[in-house]
């Protein structure tokens, strides 16, 4: 038997530290208890239910679905602004929930937040610089001088004038305020940024002018992302794996090329179908998918889907369908897939 | 697709100024514009281009701050001007409006029923039993399962898209020949943004009614108007045949509006068409174009003179330079400063 070549072990002991993901969530669930004082439903809101997904460090993970799908819950959970019920939130690896206080501190700095209204989310008493400063403040270990060189920097890296910085949000246009934001969340050299709707208050003009920042800034710091979006134009955009979400769980997840070019899922086909394409005079497709999202308390049994798929049968509302294989990567979860699966057996 | 006879609107030289504290938002100048019966025009531009005044301005729903010039003519009455008193009456009977936030739109403690056949108890003394039938009619034309249990429902009770469809139901009671919609489904998902717009396609078939859609998604406009009226400082900048606007814009900022749409074809993380800078400061008066410090074609006499319309046939343009149709659209890909 011949050894090893000595390379092979170098690139063993490289591949260890990528194998484990950036992010995961593992079997994540959250529900909430439904109501106040007033209300008289008991039923929880299951907000997310059962999901796993993997975030790879430089990479984009796009989140995809219409309001009430759980995706914002997903986002929160990741930076820690919200506990799951129940499953495991992990940072490299390591369970936020099973970490020290000293640990956790320092995670929160590695994953970041940018918020979608730059309105709401920048504190209409501090300048600019002191808005991007806070979080290294908060974070601690720097001087004064330190920060504030840091903060031009910042300013720099996300095309804000420097002269600007001692100016007010309400001074500024939708554009530059999510500029602000995104210098926020840079500011503690994060890992990760959760990116929830980061785009969809702007304008087209302006959208494109963020989406191009946000695609520089990856490639130079190695950033990862987190887009939560109902938009699927941003998200085939920016991802470069999607996962769709519908009443709290996944129904479908692979690359944009994999669910774009091929969907497995008739909710995926009926999200594309939906995108209102600038291209006057193209036929478009009658909306396959009729109806309202059901409530998050009392989700339809089985499929979670069926109440509003064209495909569905009695199975759907009595089993519900498990994550099959439709390629590498790409999972779809129907049992009655527009496209055959590669492999009959059930992806745990 | 725009109909013979008399246009249902027809807009001429209306300007729009908003008095603040110290200054005055000249926030429509100069706009010429008609739609034609059973006919959609869209009204595009980014925030600040003066288009939802325009639509309030034709609604008769500015605030009282703001001094209107110019004619709007509603079926041949002419309406700037008009009291109050004379301008709810046209509200509803010849104009229907419908607005982003449903919620905003609804009163939350009244039932559906009530306020879906308000207009028509107001404008035309309908019995309550009558504006009832009306209601219940028109939540069924929309599209609204189970009309008659819905009558007596609240708007909280109902889902975004459903609230939608009813404040679509109560501005058409009265059959109004002209719906303006002022970013209809902005607020929507994707999913019920088609079937809201597939909704307007199939009132505009039933009912006859001319619509305004105003809206900033293009994606939006080249689906549903059979015109394009672009918008750009409180100006026209191009309007036309959609196909037209689409394939062959004159006007620069037309084609960079178009450039910088995100298409599901665009290439995945490539660098993406921009318009550098903003829309100018509307409560400055200048001499040229107002697209100037934006514009990859300007020259000299753009900052000094306003361009006339120019233009061929239905399609025209407010642009010294216009993009020639056979040229690729030029595209600004700088960053802002």
């Amino acid at each position: 038997m011949k050894a090893h070549p000595p390379d092979s072990a170098v690139g063993q002991s490289y591949a260890e530290p990528t194998a484990v993901p950036l992010m995961s969530l593992v079997n994540v669930t959250k529900h909430y208890r439904a109501g106040g004082v007033l209300s008289r439903s008991v039923a929880p809101v299951q907000a997310v239910s059962d999901v796993s997904l993997e975030i790879a460090a430089g990479t984009t993970l796009g989140i995809v679905g219409e309001s009430g799908c759980g995706k914002s819950t997903l986002g929160r959970m990741v930076v820690g602004l919200e506990k799951p019920t129940d499953g495991e939130v992990r940072l490299r690896g390591a369970a936020l929930a099973a970490m020290s206080r000293a640990q956790r501190r320092a995670s929160r700095y590695d994953v970041q937040m940018m918020f979608q209204d730059p309105y709401a989310s920048l504190n209409p008493r501090m300048t600019l610089a002191r808005i991007i400063e806070e979080p290294l403040r908060a974070k601690g270990g720097m001087s004064k001088q330190q920060r504030k060189a840091l903060v031009r920097q910042l300013a720099e890296e996300t095309g804000l004038a420097v002269s600007q910085l001692d100016r007010y949000p309400r001074e500024l246009s939708g554009g530059q305020r999510q500029r602000v934001g995104l210098a926020r969340a840079l500011a503690t050299s994060p890992a990760l940024i959760v990116a929830d709707e980061p785009v969809s208050a702007l304008d087209v003009s302006v959208r494109s002018q963020i989406l191009n920042l946000m695609t520089e800034l990856q490639a130079e710091h190695q950033l990862s992302y987190l887009m939560v979006s109902h938009d699927l134009t941003v998200i085939h955009y920016l991802a470069d794996h999607i996962a769709v979400m519908y009443l709290g769980t996944i129904v479908e997840s692979g690359s944009p090329e994999q669910l774009f070019q091929a969907p497995a899922h008739h909710y995926t086909r009926a999200l594309i179908d939906a995108v209102p394409e600038p291209v006057p005079g193209r036929a478009r497709p009658a909306s396959a998918i009729r109806g309202e999202l059901p409530s998050a308390s009392a989700p339809p049994s089985g499929c979670r889907f069926r109440t509003r798929c064209p495909a569905a049968t009695a199975l759907c509302a009595d089993q519900q369908p498990a994550l099959r294989e439709f390629g590498a990567g790409h999972r779809a979860a129907c049992h009655f897939p527009l496209t055959e699966p590669r492999t009959a057996e059930v992806v745990s | 697709m725009s109909a013979p006879g008399t246009p249902v609107l027809q807009v001429t030289d209306l300007e729009v100024d908003i008095k603040l504290r110290r200054s005055v938002v000249h926030a429509v100048q100069g706009v010429t514009l008609k739609v034609g019966e059973g006919e959609t025009v869209g009204i595009v531009g980014e925030s600040g281009c003066g288009k939802s005044t325009l639509g309030l301005a034709l609604a008769g729903l500015l605030p009282s701050n703001t001094a209107v010039r110019g004619s709007i003519r509603l079926a041949d009455r002419e309406v700037a001007g008009l009291r109050e008193r004379e301008l709810r009456r046209v509200r509803g009977t010849e104009v229907g409006i419908v607005f982003q936030d449903p919620m905003t739109s609804l009163n939350p403690t009244q039932r559906i029923g009530v306020q879906v056949g308000e207009t028509l108890r107001v404008q035309s003394g309908a019995s309550k039993a009558e504006a009832r039938a009306a209601a219940a009619d028109m939540l069924n034309l929309v599209g609204l399962p189970r009309p008659l249990e819905q009558l007596d429902r609240f708007p909280h009770e109902l889902s975004g898209g459903m609230r939608q469809r009813v404040v679509i139901a109560a501005a058409l009671v009265c059959h109004p020949r002209l719906l303006i919609a002022d970013e209809p489904t902005t607020a929507l998902d994707v999913t019920t943004q088609a079937q809201i717009l597939e909704l307007f396609g199939h009132l505009r078939e039933t009912l006859g009614m001319a619509t305004l859609l105003i809206t900033h998604d293009m994606g939006v406009v080249a689906g549903h108007a059979d015109r394009v009226f672009v918008m750009y400082a409180g100006r026209e900048a191009e309007t036309g045949d959609t196909a037209e606007i689409f394939d062959a814009p004159r006007h620069r900022y037309t084609a960079a509006l178009l450039d910088s749409v995100l298409r599901l074809e665009t290439p995945h993380k490539s660098e993406l068409a921009t318009i550098p800078g903003r829309p100018p400061d509307l409560t400055v008066s200048t001499a040229g174009c107002p697209f100037v410090p934006r514009c990859p074609a300007a020259s000299g006499q753009c900052s000094t003179e306003l361009p006339a319309i120019s233009g061929e046939g239905d399609h025209h343009w407010r642009c010294f330079h216009p993009a020639d149709q056979a040229e690729d659209n030029l595209s600004a890909a700088e960053a802002p400063r």
